[in-house]
């Protein structure tokens, strides 16, 4: 056997020999050497064990050469990945720049979205706070990025702590929150599976609300999704009834009207009066319903939605509380179609500049705007699916009579009118 | 009509509309007055250059934002991301391009434009790992172990996912 070069770098080498076959047939048999033969056996032993000494010395050497030519080679391969990352377009953006991605991604939707399943839960602002110091630097210095979380209260999962590193680095930034109790897939009327709100939260969501509400005077933007029992429940919390919201802007509810037919806890706006919450100006609740918010004043809000429609009495005795309301979204649902064409005299005058009119009751929608004048209407936005095209030219009528006797200076009309 | 020269020493001529819809060049045309004296663009190539012109030539006659746009808090607060259909496919280009165009955007002072790369960049890190990101924009983990140790402590609650 020839000689083995161990490595060309060092040049070692190691001389092996020729290790004579040991004979399968004598092991397998009574053969008992004798002494000659004994005495050649333990003198080849002996040179083999010397042999073996040599290997393992040489394979320890080379083990350690090996180990220092992984090390060489991952030095290597980091220093060339560090130099190509110099290189790296996204380097090349100046900080400004780099703020103006961050707010995109961070700020588009929330920064962090806690679902109820950890796998599910999204953390966008503390992801891009891991992937290099740089971005980690601007990113843990911009507050705003922090201040953006939606929360499913009814996770199962340990996310408290990571609330709490939003919390914490959010600084004093007013809050963009949405919070949800558990939803349950239900079966609607028509038979589908629908999404409802669950009517209880955990004490765990309990006391997540209750660590939520001591920072109530930092939420901006609020967004509530529960079942009208949940919220009746909340209307009960002293936390809930003395919380000062002084930097609320914008107030979203939704109970779930659909599957849910209780009514509206009317304490649930007392929190909301202008003394408590004095900045508010953005409204949008699921529908309406005078009695429950005989406190809360209208004309403060600018901008007003009814995003599942209205029950009775109708919405046309609320718009002339909405003085100030510029921007009204509706989503007309429900009513008794012998009212539908009745007219009503005089019709209701509002003075918004925006109207957005979505998918609902297409006779509700028809009435409403049998009902109105809107003489500063500036853009008017409907959407609507219709099941007949008897509804949808009346529908357009109605439209062409409403603008005419509104008198308004139409600069933007988005018709979106499908028929199913 | 304007004449712009490249960094690489092309010249494009474009109609002053056009080229307005950046606020540099409308500065300068401002400070020049009336003549006909090419606007060297020292940090933009002619393969973006000419990518820009498209962009402004699609969105000529398009309102630009107010000089004095609002970019107190309520401005960063809320953001979308969507793109338009045109502006979508317009910026579907590879990664070196669509940075170098962010890059001309910003120094051309081109709002829009940058949005539209800025909101494309967002799209694109969203919903991904630190690890995803770092590979997607080769950049490398340069954290010091006393980083790595408080970002083991602050991804802990995901840990039994």
């Amino acid at each position: 056997m020839p000689d083995a070069i161990l490595c060309e770098k060092c040049g070692a080498s190691i001389s092996t020999r020729d290790v004579p076959e040991t004979s399968r047939q004598r092991l397998r048999s009574l053969y008992v050497p004798n002494n000659v033969e004994a005495s050649s056996i333990i003198s080849m032993v002996a040179e083999a064990d010397c042999d073996l000494a040599r290997y393992e010395e040489e394979i320890q050497r080379l083990e350690a050469v090996l180990s220092e030519l992984k090390k060489q080679r991952q030095d290597l391969k980091l220093h060339r990945d560090e130099s190509q990352t110099l290189l790296s377009p996204a380097r090349k953006l100046p900080v400004e720049v780099l703020e103006q991605v961050f707010d995109f991604a961070c700020l588009s939707d929330f920064g962090l979205t806690v679902k109820q399943k950890t796998k599910d839960t999204d953390t966008v602002t503390l992801n891009l706070s891991q992937v290099c110091s740089v971005w980690r630097e601007i990113i843990r210095s911009r507050a705003a990025l922090w201040s953006a979380m939606s929360i499913d209260l009814s996770h199962r999962n340990k996310a408290e702590s990571v609330i709490e590193h939003y919390i914490a680095l959010s600084k004093d930034i007013p809050w963009n929150l949405y919070i949800t109790g558990q939803h349950e897939a239900l079966c609607g009327s028509n038979g589908l599976m629908c999404e409802t709100h669950s009517q209880t939260l955990s004490k765990y969501a309990w006391k997540l609300l209750k660590h939520l509400l001591e920072y109530c005077t930092r939420w901006e933007n609020l967004t509530m999704r529960f079942s009208s029992t949940v919220l009746y429940e909340i209307s009960r919390l002293d936390e809930f009834q003395g919380a000062e919201f002084g930097k609320l802007k914008s107030l979203e509810l939704d109970w779930g009207r659909w599957f849910d037919q209780d009514p509206f806890p009317t304490s649930f706006m007392s929190p909301f009066s202008e003394k408590q919450s004095p900045n508010l100006r953005h409204l949008s609740l699921p529908n309406f319903e005078p009695g429950s918010s005989s406190t809360f004043s209208f004309d403060r809000l600018t901008s007003f939605g009814l995003l599942e429609g209205w029950s009775n009495p109708d919405v046309l005795d609320l718009l002339p509380l909405c003085r100030n309301v510029d921007s009204f979204t509706i989503l007309p649902i429900r009513i008794d179609e012998s009212e539908i064409l009745a007219e009503v005299s005089p019709p209701v005058n509002i003075f918004v500049s925006s109207l957005y009119i979505k998918d609902g009751d297409p006779g509700k929608a028809i009435k409403f705007l049998n009902s109105l004048v809107a003489p500063r209407l500036q853009h008017l936005s409907i959407e609507y699916t219709f099941s007949d095209e008897d509804w949808e030219e009346i529908f357009i009528a109605t439209l062409a009579a409403f603008l005419h006797r509104s008198q308004c200076q139409l600069q933007k009309l988005t018709l979106r009118l499908h028929i199913i | 009509m304007v004449t712009l020269v490249t960094s690489d020493n092309e010249k494009f001529t474009a109609d002053k509309e056009v080229a307005e819809r950046s606020v540099l060049i409308k500065n300068m045309l401002e400070d020049v007055g009336e003549s006909d004296q090419p606007i060297p663009l020292p940090n933009v190539s002619s393969s973006v250059l000419k990518k820009v012109l498209e962009y402004c030539e699609h969105h000529r006659g398009e309102p630009l934002p107010a000089a004095d746009a609002d970019t107190t808090q309520d401005d960063t607060r809320k953001r979308t991301t969507d793109i338009s259909e045109w502006d979508q496919k317009f910026i579907t280009v590879d990664q070196e391009m669509l940075f170098e165009i962010i890059l001309a955007a910003n120094y051309l002072d081109i709002k829009s434009l940058l949005d539209v790369g800025c909101k494309t960049v967002a799209n694109m890190i969203k919903g991904k790992t630190p690890e995803e990101i770092r590979k997607l924009f080769n950049i490398v983990n340069d954290f010091t172990p006393e980083e790595e140790a408080q970002i083991k402590k602050e991804n802990e609650w995901a840990e039994d996912r």
